[in-house]
């Protein structure tokens, strides 16, 4: 079982990344975890305030949105937070997330662009979560805003 | 359809829980007004969960292994606001506070994508 805080940098005392070391191209350190029947039902309830999820086939499914969990916890395992705003964010499911089984995912993902705008600095970076077999199971695209 | 709700800081602090999220701004009320805020902010990847279920309620199960959901925060969404998520049946994603638009967005199937 991987709850998000389990994975996300902590540290207080830690300065976050610099815009002059964002490197465009070059992929993140990988992070692996999973989700579980329980952080499923919790993030339902969340939404929801149910923990009925959805059902196919006679499977319960999680709501797709799961990744939003984990979706930053994916940049900065390498690019530590910087106060960032999100700004913008696209998710692409490719397959469900089936809320009674654990789901062992690999992230990676890559800086796609970063610019500066009227006085702000933007990252805009990709994220792909893939499942045991090696499919894609969530394809991400999210713009940060810095002072 | 659409999902309307007052924003408390009940809901703040489970979704804090449930993410890992430990940040000031969205758990003290002194800190975000500090910082400008007229309270603690909603996280916005909780709006595009909601938005997710209301995009999944209309596309079905599809949307799960083909659906895409784009959306942009353009305001923020504060402890104490009165909040309304709303899909058009065109995919089209809104929400809105009592001060104005906070969120923008659409939810298609990927297959039926023409561009």
């Amino acid at each position: 079982m991987t709850r998000p805080v389990e994975i996300k940098p902590r540290d207080a005392g830690r300065p976050g990344s610099e815009y002059e070391n964002w490197a465009v191209g070059v992929p993140f350190a990988e992070l692996t975890f999973e989700i579980t029947p329980d952080i499923c039902d919790e993030y339902a309830v969340a939404i929801t305030g149910r923990p009925d999820g959805y059902v196919i086939g006679g499977k319960r499914a999680a709501i797709p949105s799961i990744f939003g969990l984990y979706l930053n916890a994916v940049l900065h395992r390498t690019y530590y937070p910087n106060h960032g705003v999100m700004v913008d964010t696209r998710f692409r499911f490719h397959r469900p997330v089936w809320a009674d089984e654990t789901t062992w995912v690999r992230a990676t993902g890559h800086i796609k662009d970063k610019f500066e705008k009227r006085g702000r600095k933007y990252m805009k970076w990709s994220a792909e979560f893939i499942g045991r077999d090696g499919n894609a199971i969530l394809s991400a695209d999210t713009t940060v805003a810095f002072a | 359809m659409q999902k309307s709700f007052t924003v408390t800081q009940n809901m703040i602090n489970a979704y804090s829980e449930l993410n890992g999220d430990d940040e000031a701004i969205h758990l003290s009320q002194d800190y975000a007004t500090s910082k400008g805020f007229r309270n603690t902010l909603l996280h916005g990847l909780y709006m595009m969960g909601m938005a997710c279920d209301l995009a999944t309620d209309l596309y079905g199960p599809s949307f799960l292994s083909n659906g895409e959901l784009y959306v942009k925060w353009i305001a923020p969404a504060c402890a104490g606001d009165d909040l309304n998520i709303a899909i058009e049946d065109d995919g089209q994603i809104t929400a809105d506070n009592q001060l104005g638009r906070t969120m923008i967005g659409h939810a298609v199937l990927q297959s039926d994508r023409t561009t």
